[in-house]
């Protein structure tokens, strides 16, 4: 479920003008096996941009990190980079640090570990990941629900 | 169970009736029986002697009496006889035998009783009608006090005989049993373990989805219009704990038996329960009333009480019940297995549930594609099965007899014509119990708009319950076994054809149009009574969702508890880390915690994305993540979560005043 407040800009009322979008648990378990780019870049977002975050969320970027590492999700980020290629002015709105995070921890699991190629630019940085030292097949939702369980009975 | 059956084609069986069941508990206690002296008729002829004489027959293996209430219509039993009529059992007496009547008796003789069914649950007649005595070629149910039946016959009704004991005694559990229940309420009943095998087993299923709190039959058997073979429907309400709740897939709602799988059963959890009683679903307002009768809601002219209270089994037919009564109100008191103190709270709002839409909904059932419209098909299909029979037996007549000295070509012949008479049985069967359903449907539809309550349980003298349970005359009518057939002469066999089809001509005919007009009659009666009707709309939702937070805030109390320390803890982290922000930041996080985050849900990640996604004033729009509350979704979450009122909706921070558009 997705709750997203978009106010118009008002000079009476400067603090308003901005956005949030604001996820449900489930929305976004729901929206991860979907692979939607926006929804997996949460998972990699550089710490200097969170200003918060509670042990429940921590616990499961932990376990997820390594399961979206796959080559499915490999695959349908090439396709959106292909998308995103041919409409320069969208690439800003996804291409940015998170995104360089998620590709340099896919360079690290295909790489076992070795520091990431130089960059030229993410096109090609993503094209340079070995697959074939990627796992085949993600496991999110089985590691999500028992999540979702817990954060709702108060657990974790 | 029938494998244990000691009769062989060796034996031989005798038909034994009398005037009341008492008659037959006191034969069972004592382990005797004694046949009526026909006054002026030779010695050899006197039944006594004539069960004595096959007693002591070498060629004999063994000697059975087929017990039957005279006016109930049905066998309640069978002994094994275990000696010939001897004085020497006059002293261990059978005081009260018979006491209603005027007949001298002979000597007693020793039975041992294999089966005795209750008073109401007998055999009915027609369920043993299409068995044949060999012996006077007439049907079982015809056979006369003291008369003899054939091997095959005698034999038939005894198994059947046993099959409803077997069923009686796992489908009837006098008490309930809840070994292996997980709930504290279970194990507080602390029943004894002499129970049913079906019930047992389903309750320890069901306590393992959460604390039962109602166990009730359904079908037939709650409404008092089973027989002895009728299967069991079961219903079980659970009240599942938070963890079978709050699953990312959705809560725990209804859980069916296998298609293959018997007894049928259903368990539904309280929230699907209350969501479809809201709806107006009928058997959701059948298990609030479950066990209940009402004589009053019955039609009971003094005219027709005599025949009613017979065709129930009570033999003397002065419609007092003789104590059947007890036994009946013994039953009904079974109907319902077990209910909580949670239950018994729903229960006395019940009232408030009865609405017109579930009198639609019964309508519509009537009307349905498992309704009028089956039943239709079905004729349709008996017509085509007797045309294609009269067509066949046409050819027949007319092919050449020697053709039928061929024994393959006899055989090949006579089975096609087995096949086509099983199945157009087997649609008699299916049509009447279609019809049995949908009258009871209207009776009950009825009941609602006449009293604005359900009855559920038709009392055994009721004229209602002897119309609806005679629908059903054909219920388990067995197949025609080819081996049989096989052995008839041309022209028996023939006359065997012909009867088969002229029945089902006349019951696709006549009677269904008949059926068919009254039910019409009947259902267009409630529909244009409906709007004029007293009864609310829809049922009353807040009794049973008031029911239902109070069932949920008990058995999840830990749950919610837990949750809201957590959200607590968090939020106050999150509004101490949101102070590090400049002005106008923080205050568009304070209005997010005040307008999104107010209805109990805990925020788990809150974050401020690269710079390159800023807005105009050089500012990233804020990402989170939240849980919804556990409160919430334990309101009212079957079968569909609710969504928050303000979802998918671009809103405002009510902080922003009303300038923010």
């Amino acid at each position: 479920m997705r709750v997203s407040a978009s106010l118009t800009r008002d000079d009476a009322c400067d603090a308003c003008a901005r956005q949030y979008t604001l996820y449900d648990i489930a929305t976004f378990a729901k929206l991860l096996p979907k692979r939607t780019p926006s929804v997996l870049k949460l998972l990699f977002t550089p710490d200097e941009q969170v200003l918060w975050q509670s042990a429940a969320w921590a616990h499961l970027v932990h376990a997820l990190r390594p399961l979206v590492l796959c080559r499915p999700v490999h695959e349908t980020i090439a396709r959106f980079l292909a998308q995103a290629a041919k409409r320069p002015a969208n690439q800003a709105a996804v291409l940015d640090r998170g995104f360089e995070l998620m590709l340099d921890a896919f360079h690290e699991a295909a790489a076992g570990g070795a520091a990431s190629p130089a960059p030229l630019n993410i096109v090609q940085r993503h094209l340079a990941i070995d697959t074939a030292r990627l796992p085949h097949s993600e496991l999110v939702v089985d590691c999500v629900a028992p999540w979702v369980l817990q954060v709702r009975c108060g657990e974790l | 169970m029938a494998s244990a059956f000691e009769g062989t084609p060796s034996s031989r069986f005798f038909v034994i009736k009398t005037r009341d069941y008492k008659s037959l508990t006191l034969s069972r206690t004592a382990a005797l029986w004694r046949t009526p002296l026909r006054p002026g008729a030779p010695a050899q002829t006197q039944p006594h002697e004539r069960i004595a004489a096959a007693y002591l027959s070498a060629s004999v293996d063994h000697v059975f009496l087929l017990a039957s209430v005279n006016g109930s219509r049905a066998f309640q039993g069978f002994a094994r006889v275990m000696s010939p009529a001897s004085a020497e059992f006059e002293q261990h007496g059978l005081a009260g035998f018979d006491a209603s009547g005027s007949a001298r008796y002979s000597s007693p003789f020793r039975v041992a009783w294999r089966v005795l069914l209750d008073a109401h649950r007998g055999l009915p007649h027609d369920l043993t009608r299409h068995i044949l005595n060999a012996i006077d070629g007439r049907p079982v149910p015809e056979a006369h006090g003291c008369s003899e039946l054939s091997p095959d016959a005698g034999i038939a009704v005894c198994r059947m005989l046993l099959e409803a004991a077997a069923a009686a005694a796992t489908t009837a559990p006098s008490r309930p049993c809840f070994y292996a229940a997980d709930s504290a309420e279970l194990a507080a009943a602390d029943e004894p373990a002499d129970i049913g095998a079906q019930w047992s087993g389903l309750l320890a299923r069901a306590a393992l989805e959460g604390a039962v709190l109602c166990a009730s039959n359904l079908g037939s058997r709650a409404y008092n219009l089973h027989h002895a073979l009728s299967d069991v429907d079961m219903l079980v309400l659970v009240a599942a704990p938070p963890h079978k709740l709050l699953p990312l897939d959705g809560p725990l709602t209804t859980i069916r038996n296998h298609e293959s799988f018997k007894p049928d059963f259903t368990l539904h959890e309280a929230g699907s329960f209350v969501h479809h009683l809201l709806a107006g679903d009928p058997k959701m307002l059948e298990a609030l009333f479950a066990g209940d009768a009402a004589p009053q809601l019955f039609t009971f002219d003094d005219a027709n009480a005599t025949a009613a209270a017979t065709i129930a089994g009570d033999g003397d037919g002065d419609g007092d019940g003789d104590g059947d009564d007890a036994i009946e109100e013994h039953d009904r008191s079974q109907v319902v297995v077990f209910s909580s103190d949670a239950w018994r709270a729903l229960v006395r709002h019940r009232a408030r549930f009865c609405s017109k839409e579930s009198v639609r909904r019964y309508v519509r059932e009537i009307h349905g594609a498992k309704g009028v419209r089956k039943v239709d098909s079905f004729r349709t299909k008996l017509l085509q099965l007797c045309a294609a029979m009269r067509a066949a037996l046409e050819q027949y007549r007319d092919d050449d007899d020697d053709d039928d000295a061929n024994d393959d070509g006899r055989r090949r012949k006579r089975r096609e014509f087995v096949a086509l008479m099983n199945e157009m049985r087997d649609i008699r069967v299916h049509v009447g119990k279609r019809w049995y359903i949908l009258f009871r449907l209207c009776l009950q539809a009825q009941q609602l708009l006449d009293h604005g309550s359900l009855c559920t349980w038709f009392p055994s003298r009721s004229i209602e319950r002897r119309f609806v349970t005679e629908l059903r005359q054909f219920d388990a009518m067995s197949k025609i076994d080819d081996a049989h057939v096989h052995e008839l002469a041309r022209p028996d066999f023939e006359r065997l054809c012909r009867s088969e089809l002229d029945r089902s001509t006349e019951y696709a005919a006549s009677h269904f149009d008949a059926m068919l007009a009254r039910l019409e009659h009947t259902v267009s009666d409630l529909e244009s009574r409906l709007p004029s009707s007293s009864l609310p709309e829809m049922p009353s939702a807040e009794p049973a969702l008031g029911w239902l937070r109070t069932l949920r805030s008990e058995q999840c109390a830990d749950t919610i508890a837990s949750f809201a320390a957590k959200r607590e803890q968090e939020l106050h982290a999150a509004y101490a880390a949101a102070t590090a922000l400049t002005a106008p930041r923080l205050a568009l996080v304070q209005s997010m915690f005040e307008s999104v985050l107010c209805h109990g849900e805990r925020l788990l990640w809150l974050a401020q994305p690269s710079a390159n996604n800023d807005t105009a004033d050089g500012t990233a729009p804020l990402v989170g993540v939240y849980c919804q509350s556990a409160e919430e979704l334990l309101r009212y979450n079957a079968p569909e979560r609710p969504k928050l009122e303000r979802a998918n909706e671009v809103r405002s921070p009510a902080s922003c005043g009303p300038k923010c558009v």
